[in-house]
């Protein structure tokens, strides 16, 4: 079965994946960073009691991984799948992750909050996940007393996250909005509306290769159904605008866009040593070029591999050892060679 | 839970650290008896704005409110944006307001609680129990323009036949 970071899902010419995350804690203890490693690891234990154990019938498509027994390469390949967040890899606490065997279930647990609940698929599937992660919440909840008030909600760490304790998101690929200087102004009316931008891995995060995350600000007051229907809106009207600049361009510009496509393409296919920053702005360029049928190939799956493989964690992850920087570049320049190899 | 040191009645809430003139003492007290008192007057507008927001720190005297379960201090809040513990809203519930209603605009839940699934939300019997608890709310606030609105929204569902009245 293909993983969805790898697959495509539904508007996959913009939009590369989405993901559904509910931050839940236990009632009865302090949030992690105030809570003792006794506690802690408890949180773990009964949070996989209650999802490995449970009557759920899912019960043996998850795994649980405690990050004090990986290492830290097996952790920044979690991150760079986009399983778990940085914070989580990088923290020292107990701490861990449930992850399900098509990788698009992940409970991380002790990051900021007891629980963070994260479903995760190709496109844009926004109400898809949430039918995932509504029932997967009340199966934890039938053990585990949550903190919730009847006045404010699911009571979380940090109280930008209180009420409803939802995020929505999608990440969008937007070469043409940025190439034609519109993004700014994207940046700014989102922001009215409640909806932040951010790079590739969250929170202060940049956005390399065009790629942007949008998500929900508000999660108290209104219904989960309606912070999810105003994200996949948003991200519709930018989907839009996204397609016309790109038609826009092709019509008006054409040759300027195909030798900027080509030469991204010959860059990448014959490359000796390469950053992953370089390799992610070229490979939004082939990515565009693929979408508008200028290059046949790579597929655009592939490509979806390609971002993966490319990474430092995953790069180390398949040598099977710590490399320097420049041996990672070369590395990655082969691997990039190797995808971009006999096309055209 | 120790007992107010001012009514001598409710369970105290907040313990108070005095500095005045040097000289550290502690106080337990109640929720009721510190607002009374203005023992308690934290300013959390300015928050997460990156200002400074404990508007405590004065020569003579210095307040540091905790929360009984966990030690969070609002100093200490004000630095990480993180809270120690659920039992924090309600130490800080009067701050917490002023400040929900800003990151939020809004300061009361409507979503899924535990255990209820996302259709159940929106079924009449649910936004009834919802709407009478918030017009509760309006009045205890003395919010009346707000509370007609809610009326007028309950007698709505209940005209609609959905709900029994």
């Amino acid at each position: 079965m293909t993983k969805w970071y790898i697959d495509q899902g539904p508007d996959s010419d913009v939009v590369l994946s989405c993901r559904i995350r509910l931050a839940r804690n236990f009632a009865e203890y302090p949030y992690p960073h105030q809570s003792s490693p006794e506690i802690r690891k408890k949180v773990m234990e009964r949070t996989v009691d209650a999802v490995m154990h449970g009557n759920s019938g899912m019960a043996d498509q998850f795994q649980f991984i405690d990050f004090k027994k990986i290492s830290t390469i097996d952790r920044q390949v979690l991150v760079e799948k986009h399983l778990v967040s940085k914070e989580l890899a990088e923290s020292k606490i107990e701490r861990g992750a449930i992850i399900s065997a098509s990788e698009n279930i992940c409970i991380m647990m002790n990051e900021e909050d007891h629980l963070r609940i994260q479903c995760l698929g190709a496109g844009l599937q926004l109400q898809n996940l949430w039918a995932l992660a509504d029932p997967l919440d009340n199966l934890i909840s039938e053990t585990v007393r949550y903190a919730f008030d009847n006045k404010i909600g699911y009571l979380t760490c940090c109280p930008t996250n209180i009420g409803t304790a939802i995020r929505a998101s999608a990440m969008l690929h937007l070469p043409a909005l940025v190439m034609t200087g519109h993004m700014k102004g994207i940046l700014e009316s989102v922001g009215k509306l409640g909806v932040a931008v951010r790079g590739m891995f969250g929170e202060n995060t940049e956005a390399t290769g065009n790629i942007f995350q949008i998500s929900n600000q508000v999660t108290l007051g209104r219904t989960e159904n309606d912070i999810i229907s105003g994200v996949q809106s948003l991200a519709n009207q930018i989907i839009a605008q996204e397609r016309s600049l790109r038609k826009e361009l092709q019509e008006q510009n054409g040759i300027r866009l195909e030798d900027r496509i080509h030469r991204a393409y010959g860059l990448l296919a014959n490359a000796r040593i390469i950053s992953t920053e370089e390799t992610l702005q070229k490979l939004s360029d082939v990515r565009l070029g693929v979408n508008l049928g200028i290059l046949k190939e790579p597929k655009v799956t592939e490509l979806n591999a390609l971002m993966l493989e490319i990474q430092a964690g995953n790069i180390q992850k398949s040598t099977g050892r710590a490399l320097r920087p420049d041996d990672r570049g070369t590395i990655r320049a082969d691997i990039v060679r190797g995808a971009m190899h006999g096309i055209q | 839970m120790p007992q107010c040191q001012i009514c001598n009645q409710r369970e105290a809430s907040f313990f108070i650290t005095r500095t005045v003139n040097g000289q550290k003492s502690q106080i337990s007290v109640c929720r009721q008896c510190a607002a009374e008192s203005g023992m308690v007057k934290i300013d959390l507008n300015n928050l997460l704005a990156g200002l400074a927001a404990f508007t405590q720190e004065q020569d003579v005297e210095e307040t540091a409110v905790a929360c009984p379960k966990c030690g969070m201090t609002l100093a200490a809040f004000n630095k990480t944006g993180r809270l120690g513990c659920s039992e924090c809203y309600h130490t800080f519930a009067e701050p917490m307001e002023h400040l929900l209603n800003r990151i939020h605009g809004h300061t009361r839940h409507s979503g899924k609680r535990p255990g209820q699934t996302a259709e159940q939300i929106s079924m009449p019997e649910n936004v009834m129990d919802r709407l009478k608890s918030e017009l509760g709310d309006a009045i205890s606030e003395e919010a009346y323009e707000r509370a007609a609105e809610i009326r007028d929204q309950i007698r709505a569902l209940e005209g609609s036949g959905e709900v029994k009245p």
